[in-house]
């Protein structure tokens, strides 16, 4: 257990000692600035073995979604009007691209960035059980489709997914885990501040940036 | 007696061969209705008379709208009618003036906005990328600019008491408004955020605070002048003159945080404290209730960045005029004055969707574009008001194959006589209209907003475009070198002209002719 993940956890214990009589929804104001670290392991048809690590930030109604490898990160913004606002950064560079704000007709725009999973197929998986109270609540999931079973360690009140499995045919074809994280935490209110400090371009004025490296590659 | 019958044999002449030609043409000939109408166009060009004064001026500026641009517009618009569309014309190609206008930069063959849009409204040519500046600056070096100021014609109508106006749907500190009115070694200059320690150093002045300060500076460079400042100034381009401050965000802020103002300025409240008669708005509401005869200045600040593509308006979180309405009212509020008026107006984004590779976008901006100078014929009155329409640089745009008379302007080569899709050597389909370069490819089925093809990687080359609907919104047209973003090109544009002083629009020009042209007919320059 990393530093991180022991203070974490240490915090959700203090928090649970000193409003034991709150309900789950206590955590609420700490699972808004998260900071959360991802291994991935995917498995490609031919056998092909990957792993990648990312990066999820949180900060009330802004989402980060970086992998470590990458130079490029997504950062989304749910803003008034219910529309999700798109913008790539790039942290070698300092730049900013925006892109357009869409209408959110679905909980799949904003559930999928927000907790990586769309809350339609959360609603949709069967509990095996649950564990833990409050901030630690811990739920096992299970959904089984056609061809595929998944198998997710939910922390329904952090939203966020701890562990999940996908399988066809007995093979796991693609494994998550939570690595670290933080709750309330300064890490993701740091990059988002230094986001702000990037020079931004409207996607729409690359073409008219013909003299800007930056565009041509 | 000699000159009597030199008379007499001039009307004999005459009389002799136009029934000699009558009688000559076959009546197939003669009753085509080509013929017919074809002879009427000669016959007005007779009658015509042209007037020098004018008491206005209109500058149309369809921002990227190449000659491939116009022709296809006018086909599309004449298809949406249930006509087979190249036999019509866009509004003003029924003007009686027209020039070809070379477009290259000092230093560029293929231009930016920013320099042939310096060109048109100061009467040289400069460098690429800078603003109001002469070739002499050197692009982002803001102690270059100093001395090598130039003047434009939208200041010379101000100092000679014209109301002045600049309308744009692209953001109103961008390169074609502000080449009206700013003076940058840098177009990307539009707030003090996107500006270098350097310009910031050298007290630089970014392109929105231009905007405001307009009268003030215009004032302080030449003392002694009086002018009372543009009246009206109407775009997109919000974030330029807010705070970078969610306190600061309009009701029709699409961002988190929509000023990018780093120095906590707020020029909208700056605009409105220096004329406190004007009117800010933000939206087609606000838009709506200007009245037009009572109201002194106007800035209308419609989107945060960019306004909409024409058929993207009705997505806009609190509404946007369209440049039709963005026209008439402009002229509506400068015609209070007597003495007369110069107005600027961009289509801004047919640009934006020729760079994003979408025809679609690109034409029905175009014809919107069209409406609007319909709407500025219809609202002036010819005899006092020059309207000239061109366009800063072309896109590398084409319109290819062999496609027969009617067939969809965006669909797939069908050939004369055939009912299905030409197929190229490659055995595929292939459209009539195309790119040379660009992000290329994309179905994007119904989607209207061209801009979503920088969500994914080029894919250039050719595709299969059997089951694929080229027709549709969604759809971006192939292309063959990949690059971030589709190019200008560099090939001359056209320039129509209809009112006083637009008969000095003719031969092939340099696009610094153009201001030349409106200093002619307003007399802008005391002789
Ligand atoms: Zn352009």
């Amino acid at each position: 257990m990393n530093i991180n993940q022991y203070l974490a956890l240490l915090f959700c214990w203090l928090f649970m000692l000193n409003a034991k009589a709150d309900d789950a929804n206590s955590c609420q104001l700490e699972q808004q600035h998260v900071f959360a670290q991802y291994d991935i392991n995917d498995v490609t048809k031919q056998g092909n073995k990957t792993l990648q690590q990312l990066n999820l930030y949180r900060l009330d109604n802004q989402v980060i979604h970086q992998y470590e490898h990458n130079n490029i990160g997504l950062w989304w913004t749910k803003t008034s009007h219910n529309r999700l606002m798109l913008n790539r950064f790039f942290d070698h560079e300092k730049r900013v691209i925006e892109y357009q704000a869409d209408e959110i007709t679905g909980s799949f725009d904003w559930h999928t960035k927000y907790q990586l999973i769309n809350e339609e197929f959360l609603t949709k998986m069967k509990l095996v059980k649950s564990t833990g109270e409050a901030c630690n609540t811990e739920q096992v999931l299970t959904y089984q489709s056609a061809e595929t079973t998944y198998q997710l360690v939910w922390l329904p009140n952090l939203k966020l997914i701890k562990s999940l499995k996908v399988s066809q045919a007995e093979q796991i074809i693609s494994q998550w885990s939570l690595v670290k994280y933080s709750l309330a935490s300064d890490k993701a209110k740091e990059k988002f501040t230094q986001l702000l400090d990037y020079k931004s371009t409207d996607y729409a004025d690359i073409g008219d940036n013909e003299n800007d490296t930056f565009y041509r590659r | 007696m000699n000159s009597l019958w030199v008379s007499v044999s001039a009307i004999s002449t005459i009389l002799f061969s136009s029934v000699a030609t009558s009688n000559v043409l076959p009546t197939v000939q003669k009753e085509s209705q080509w013929f017919i109408n074809d002879e009427q166009a000669i016959q007005q060009k007779v009658k015509q008379k042209n007037k020098h004064k004018a008491k206005n001026v209109i500058l149309f500026v369809g921002d990227g709208m190449g000659v491939s641009t116009l022709t296809a517009a006018r086909i599309l618009q004449g298809q949406n009618n249930g006509k087979s569309g190249e036999e019509g014309y866009l509004s003003f190609e029924v003007f009686p003036h027209t020039a070809q206008v070379k477009t290259y930069n000092v230093d560029a063959q293929t231009p930016d906005s920013a320099g042939t849009m310096t060109a048109m409204m100061s009467g040289i040519k400069t460098d690429i990328g800078v603003l109001g500046v002469s070739e002499k600056v050197q692009r982002g070096d803001c102690s270059s600019v100093k001395g090598n100021e130039v003047i434009t014609a939208l200041e010379l109508a101000e100092i000679k008491g014209l109301s002045t106006g600049i309308v744009s749907t692209a953001r109103i500190t961008h390169a074609t408004p502000a080449a009206a009115y700013a003076k940058s070694a840098d177009r990307n200059w539009e707030d003090i955020s996107d500006m270098s320690d350097e310009a910031i150093a050298n007290a630089c002045e970014d392109i929105a605070s231009q905007l405001v300060n307009f009268e003030g500076n215009l004032e302080a460079r030449f003392p002694g002048v009086d002018v009372n400042g543009i009246e009206v100034a109407m775009g997109g381009g919000r974030r330029h003159f807010l705070p970078k401050d969610e306190s600061f965000n309009s009701t029709d802020a699409a961002s988190g945080v929509e000023g990018d103002r780093t120095d906590g300025r707020d020029l909208t409240a700056e605009w409105q404290a220096k004329y406190p008669t004007g009117q800010y708005v933000i939206d087609q509401a606000g838009f709506d209730a200007l009245d037009a005869s009572q109201t002194s200045h106007v800035l209308g600040l419609f989107n945060e960045s960019h306004m909409q593509y024409e058929v993207d308006r009705h997505n806009d979180i609190a509404g946007e005029p369209s440049l039709t309405q963005l026209t008439s009212k402009a002229i509506d509020v400068l015609d209070n004055n007597d003495k007369g008026f110069m107005l600027v107006v961009e289509s801004g984004r047919i640009d934006h969707g020729h760079h994003a590779g979408s025809a679609f976008n690109a034409l029905t901006d175009t014809i919107e574009f069209s409406k609007a100078i319909q709407a500025a014929v219809d609202n002036t009155n010819p005899e006092e008001t020059l309207i000239l329409v061109t366009a800063d640089h072309s896109h590398v745009f084409t319109i290819a194959g062999y496609p027969k008379r009617g067939n969809p302007i965006l669909g797939k080569v069908v050939g004369v006589g055939e009912s299905e899709p030409s197929l190229a050597s490659d055995g595929m389909p292939y459209t009539t209209l195309g790119y040379t370069n660009g992000r290329g490819f994309r179905d994007l089925a119904t989607e209207t907003n061209a801009d979503k093809s920088y969500d994914t990687d080029p894919v250039v080359g050719r595709q299969d475009l059997t089951l694929i609907d080229t027709n549709q919104p969604g759809f971006h047209q192939e292309a063959k070198i990949p690059t971030s973003s589709e190019t200008h090109a560099g090939e001359d544009v056209a320039l129509h002209a209809i009112g006083p002083g637009a008969h000095f629009s003719q031969g092939v020009i340099e696009q610094s002719v153009i201001f030349h042209i409106i200093n002619e007919s307003l007399g802008l320059m005391a002789k």
